[in-house]
């Protein structure tokens, strides 16, 4: 690791457009600065070396989040801290407050961004699976062909991760909102990560499920999205769509447990390897369920 | 840029790649932040930046600009030593002392939002500052014991 | 027992030195910033093992702010307490990633960087040994080719055309008899990771050779006075041309134990002669200081059918890294502990101390003592399990009392294990009636209790000198060189001088170690310094005292035997003589007196060298400390989470001086332990270590931390100890890991021999007792078996 960050050049960007025009018309090792609590380490400790970097935060107006009737727009530079406790206790968002709440420390939490946490592209970034299981749709900013003027694309979630380290963002592009629709009255989620420690901890494996069941106990939706068992954090489609329609009783839990497992590439690392990682898929997405459908309270450690 | 640390204006040149840390530490001889890992997995250089915490490690200098920033030196206002620090030294919540500033900047901004905040709210604001030589209990002993004392109440273990 | 009433001694009075830490006032080594200070950086091995063709600095002088720069041909100096097998910088050959290859000195730490990278440096690929056990074997290949052309310290044993940088036995009794006659024969084998100190400031010193040749050193060390010797040694000074200021610093735990800073910044000073400054960054403190050995440990006891234990005999393997460093001692002091605090007629210790090309192991927190102890309370439980005797009572049938004979041969006495382990086990409520889940209920969640008990040497021998100064205002300063790195010293001299004397805590202040006036004291380390340190400051306050009787005496024509002095003041037997400080200096004929020196020494002379052949010896060490822990866990069985829910430490501290200092050590021994225990762990994969940050190097948080009850027994006070006083700070880091074994084990069935207790690990302990029934496996990461073995006669 390096004791002093590497040199670069510094900008601050005041409008979207200027921050775009700031990306672009340096070279392609231009990075934009949220938090920062990724990429002041990945200078410092992975050998990043950013010729420019162009702070975002002095753009008005990314940092709040807004309340409309069709759902909720999220500043995607509202630090962590403010996520969690504005979702604390909103029914169907709990997943959301959750995963808000389980990144690093509190003094992390209070810097990092939601929409960092996001575009860093992390396999396991804690927010995703919850932002996943929402349907959280994103807007991107990048300049227009001729650039001269911005053009703005929204995309879901599900489309926005590329790869290790890549999203739909990393070429030049920002994200400027993070929405979610209205959680319908009968959403209910919860997100699991799993970790040795309590907190300051990176997700071995981050499991979020969220389901609406109706008046009989029949599971109406189902959604279940995983972090850090794949190149990407994304939604287990099958193993949602296999609990539709059915009672959510023990066998159909472990059941959806199995299929999400199947459906994870996790990798061996110092921090767990690939079979007990698809191992935990299935039973935390297996306790995740139960735990919706009131059958059994949550026992993890980091709920 | 300019800053106001510990209620003093600051007006500085500074480097875009010097952290808020490196300018407390080397400009301002503030070497009451402490240098544990550089990394933001530690703690030791935690200050208050417009009264919330964060790891002055890992945050640029320049992004603290026209900020509020209080640090361990700021606590002690006219030679008046904080309640948290006189409880940390009552306590035995300071045994190397290298975590104890950054525990104590954490727990000034809880009690600042929390001032009656429970062990098991204190065991978790403070889960971001590593402390090796100890047991984390008596910090907590120490947190509680000044929040009593600054809510005018009693002292208490 | 009768209690003896002390002031200042055993009260819960608050820590002298906590204020200034407080309020951010104090200056640690780090902190520290010298006019004209140079940046020293260290550029280091990307090899695991090869052969230095080339070292090129010219272009890296030649940068910018560069103003030193050194490689190892011009270092050239060899050094190592033990065995003299380190360059300061690598010559001809890498044997670690992260060994010195060369280092700069700049006027920034930005420059200084900058340089690293235009040092040229070709390596010849050599082929790298990184397992022990392989290590160990007859044809390995060898890391030092030259080790017995090394010079070494008396009393070691490397083995010639091997790994072994040092072996050592213990012999007793008639092992294979016993063996023979036993109704059970238990063998089993345990493995303990290489793990880290984690002081939350890094390793860092300033060195400035001035061209006139005077050298002052500052460095956060355990040993300013060994490290001024040392740095003699290595650079050929003669001692009074040499100063060490040992500053405050941030955590030790054995990894500031002279030396591998200093040296590189002494050498980089003598060349521009401009004081220089080397931290360690927290990759370098992860990946290129110094570890705890990490062992192989296997343990054979043959036992009764009653339950007593007739013969254990141990052998283990410390891995030592790239270099011995103080292995070959923590090798002699995990021997003398290895058969526990048990009462066994026949024992047969075997270790080694072996070299493979990884970063050098050295002391930490516990000497060797944690690696065995693990391995004999895991196996203690495993008899008791097979011969369904409960684990307590197992233990109790078997512990040393006052007379029994103990591994290295000595009669102990003065002890009070057996209550330690009572108070321990009484404290989680051991025998009620169990919670075997969660209380919310939840099927895969499962409930145990473990307990351990552990003894550890302070082997001495080790002197200590302490000089006070007593002021006519009752004010006094300590000097000493034992050093504060957090663990509480400097309120223990202090209490110490306050009781002896009767004078206020408050007026005492205790300086900086300084070698240019600071008494002598080799090291703090061995949980020796309230032993040693605490002695040598009750004797120098009794000399004072002695001053003040002699003086009164004159003063008033009065025979010196018929006054003493208590309670702060000078007195007749028959109370008519009552003088206090202020009544003797600056009064009558010491009206110009204003202070007075007092000094004061101890020695643990008494310490006899154990028999090279046997390992046993009447009196091998300065003193033995026992501890018990018990431990209540809650395991996830589907994930292999284990939550530690309390634990009750129970330690025979002999008179607790600190109380404060005693809850301090005990609750932050604890939970350094539980670290251990559960997460921690160097990975070193093909050489280099993978998780150098402290978020993949998992010590506990405060959010992981559960209850613990600190037991202070006091029922067996040392007779050479002051005021009774034992050591503390290493054992409690002792029985922890053991006793999370157990009670994992006590919760779900499944024996982990290996630590940490990772969940993948217990997760895996755990499906094989599902998939095998009664049997238990210990999983490795690798998931390859451990042995192990059940012979029934």
């Amino acid at each position: 690791m390096r004791n002093k960050l590497p040199a670069f050049e510094y900008y601050e960007a005041h409008s979207l457009e200027e921050a775009v025009m700031m990306l672009h018309r340096a070279d392609v090792l231009a990075r934009p600065l949220a938090g920062g609590t990724d990429i002041l380490v990945a200078m410092r400790m992975k050998g990043a070396r950013p010729s420019s970097v162009v702070n975002l935060k002095t753009i008005p107006g990314l940092d709040s989040i807004c309340e409309g009737s069709s759902g909720y727009h999220i500043g995607p530079l509202t630090c962590m801290d403010s996520v969690h406790r504005h979702f604390r206790g909103v029914p169907g968002c709990e997943a959301l407050a959750q995963s808000a709440g389980a990144v690093g420390s509190w003094q992390v939490r209070c810097r990092a961004t939601i929409g960092g946490n996001l575009c860093n592209g992390a396999p396991s970034a804690d927010t995703a699976p919850a932002l996943l299981v929402l349907g959280a749709k994103v807007t991107l900013a990048g300049p227009s062909e001729r650039h001269d003027s911005l053009s703005t694309q929204c995309v879901d979630l599900d489309q926005f991760f590329r790869g290790p380290g890549l999203t739909a963002a990393s070429e030049g592009r920002i994200l400027t909102d993070i929405f979610i629709p209205c959680p319908s009255q009968r959403l209910k989620t919860v997100y699991l990560k799993h970790s040795p420690r309590r907190s300051m901890d990176i997700a071995v494996v981050g499991v979020c499920a969220g389901i609406e069941i109706d008046e009989a106990g029949q599971v109406t939706l189902a959604r279940i999205a995983l972090g850090a068992v794949a190149p990407t954090p994304f939604r287990a489609l099958e193993a949602g769509a296999c609990i539709v329609g059915k009672q959510l009783d023990a066998a159909v839990c472990a059941e959806a447990g199995r299929m999400a497992g199947a459906a994870s590439r996790p990798i061996s690392d110092v921090r767990a390897s690939a079979a007990y990682r698809r191992e935990m898929v299935e039973v935390l997405v297996a306790r995740a369920l139960q735990s919706l459908a009131g059958q059994e309270e949550v026992h993890s450690h980091d709920k | 840029m300019s800053f106001s640390v510990n209620g003093q204006e600051h007006h500085l040149y500074v480097a875009p790649n010097e952290t808020l840390l490196d300018v407390l530490r080397e400009r301002l001889g503030l070497t009451g932040t402490k240098r544990g890992c550089d990394l933001g997995d530690c703690g030791a250089c935690t200050v208050l930046l417009s009264g919330q915490p964060v790891n002055s490690c890992i945050v640029l200098a320049v992004d603290a600009a026209s900020k509020e920033i209080t640090t361990i030196e700021g606590l002690t206002e006219s030679g008046e030593i904080h309640p948290l620090q006189k409880a940390f030294a009552e306590y035995g919540a300071v045994q190397c002392g290298f975590c104890s500033p950054g525990m104590i900047l954490v727990l000034k901004a809880l009690l600042d939002t929390n001032p009656q905040p429970t062990r098991e709210q204190v065991m978790g604001a403070i889960a971001g500052n590593l402390c090796r030589c100890g047991g984390y209990h008596k910090i907590a002993d120490a947190a509680l014991a000044a929040a009593a004392a600054m809510n005018g109440g009693e002292r208490w273990k | 027992m009768e209690m003896t009433a002390y002031t200042s001694v055993g009260t819960y009075d608050a820590r002298v030195d906590s204020l200034p830490k407080a309020t951010g006032e104090l200056k640690y080594i780090n902190d520290m910033c010298i006019p004209g200070m140079l940046h020293a950086k260290v550029l280091r091995s990307t090899e695991a093992h090869a052969a230095i063709v080339k070292v090129d600095v010219s272009e890296a002088l030649a940068m910018p702010g560069v103003v030193a720069a050194i490689t190892g041909e011009q270092a050239g100096f060899s050094y190592g307490r033990q065995i003299e097998d380190e360059p300061i910088i690598a010559r001809g050959r890498v044997r670690y990633i992260g060994e010195p290859v060369a280092a700069v000195a700049a006027v920034d730490e930005a420059a200084a960087e900058a340089a690293l990278e235009r040092i040229k440096v070709n390596y010849q690929p050599l082929p790298a040994i990184f397992d022990a056990e392989q290590a160990a074997a007859a044809d390995a290949l060898l890391v030092h080719p030259d080790l017995m052309s090394y010079k070494r310290g008396p009393g070691l044993n490397p083995g010639a055309g091997t790994n072994v940088c040092n072996s050592f036995k213990i012999r007793r009794g008639d092992l294979e008899a016993a063996f023979a006659q036993a109704d059970f024969v238990f063998e089993h084998r345990f493995t303990t990771p290489p793990i880290q100190h984690c002081p939350i400031e890094t390793c860092g010193a300033i060195a400035y050779s001035e061209a006139s040749g005077q050298l002052t050193v500052w460095s956060g060390t355990q040993g300013p006075h060994l490290l001024k010797q040392l740095l003699c040694k290595t650079f050929g000074l003669p001692g009074g041309k040499v100063r060490v200021i040992q500053p405050p610093y941030g955590g030790g735990f054995g990894g500031k134990v002279p030396m591998h800073v200093e040296p590189i910044a002494v050498a980089l000073s003598m060349q521009c002669h401009m004081p220089v400054r080397l931290a360690l960054n927290r990759e370098e403190e992860f990946a290129a200081s110094t570890v705890r050995h990490g062992s192989i440990v296997r343990v054979k006891s043959g036992v009764t059918k009653d339950g007593r234990i007739t013969a254990r005999k141990v052998d283990y393997i410390l891995d030592t890294g790239a270099y011995a460093r103080i292995g070959p001692l923590v090798l002699r002091n995990s021997a003398i502990a290895a058969t526990g605090p048990y009462d066994i007629s026949n024992v047969q210790v075997d270790g080694v101390c072996v070299y493979t090309n990884k970063v050098p192991a050295g002391a930490l927190r516990g000497f060797g003592t944690p690696q065995v102890s693990f391995a004999y309370e895991s196996h203690m439980d495993m008899i008791a399990h097979e011969l369904g005797i409960d684990p307590v009572k197992f233990r109790v049938l078997n512990i040393q009392r006052s007379g029994s004979i103990n591994g290295p041969g000595e009669t102990v006495k003065d002890i009070a294990i057996e209550r330690c382990i009572e108070e321990a086990a009484s404290a989680i409520g051991w025998g009620e009636p169990d919670i075997r889940s969660s209380a919310a209920g939840a099927p895969y969640l499962k409930r145990g209790k473990g307990v351990a008990s552990v003894v550890k040497a302070c082997a001495g021998p080790a002197q200590s000198i302490v000089v006070v100064r007593v002021a006519k205002d009752s004010s006094a300063s300590i000097l000493i060189s034992a050093s504060d790195m957090g663990q509480g010293v400097e309120m223990v001299v202090s209490q110490a001088v306050a009781e002896t004397l009767g004078i206020p805590l408050g007026g005492i202040r205790v300086e900086q170690p300084d070698t240019s006036y600071s008494p002598f004291d080799e090291l703090t380390t061995a949980s020796k310094a309230t032993f040693h340190t605490g002695n040598a400051a009750r004797s120098a306050a009794l000399d004072i005292a002695g001053q003040l009787v002699d003086m009164a005496a004159t003063e008033l024509g009065a025979e010196a035997s018929a006054l003493a002095y208590s309670d702060g003041a000078v007195r007749s037997a028959d109370g008519s003589v009552c003088l206090r400080i202020a009544d003797i200096l600056g009064k009558g004929r010491y009206r110009s007196c204003s202070e007075l020196l007092g000094r004061g020494m101890f020695i643990s002379d008494y310490v006899i060298a154990t028999d090279p052949e046997t390992g046993q010896s009447p009196s091998p060490v300065a003193f033995w400390m026992y501890a018990a822990q018990a431990v209540e866990v809650e395991v996830d069985t589907q994930t292999g989470h284990v939550r530690v829910l309390r634990v009750a430490a129970a330690h025979d501290v002999g008179q607790a001086i600190t109380r404060i200092g005693c809850e301090q050590q005990i609750q932050g021994g604890v939970v350094f332990a539980l670290g251990q225990s559960l997460w921690e762990e160097t990975m070193i994969r093909d050489g280099r270590v993978a998780n150098p940050t402290l978020l993949d190097y998992k010590i506990l948080t405060s959010a992981d931390t559960p209850q613990i009850i600190p037991i202070i027994i006091e029922d067996a006070p040392h007779p050479l100890g002051p005021f009774g006083a034992k050591g503390l700070g290493e054992i409690v880091t002792t029985p922890t890991a053991p006793a999370v074994a157990n009670a994992v084990f006590d919760a779900t069935g499944a024996r982990v021999c290996d630590l940490p207790l990772t969940p993948e690990r217990v997760l895996g302990a755990i499906k094989a007792v599902r998939n095998g029934g009664k049997a238990v496996w210990a999983v490795t990461r690798l998931g390859e078996r451990a042995s192990m073995t059940l012979r029934r006669r």
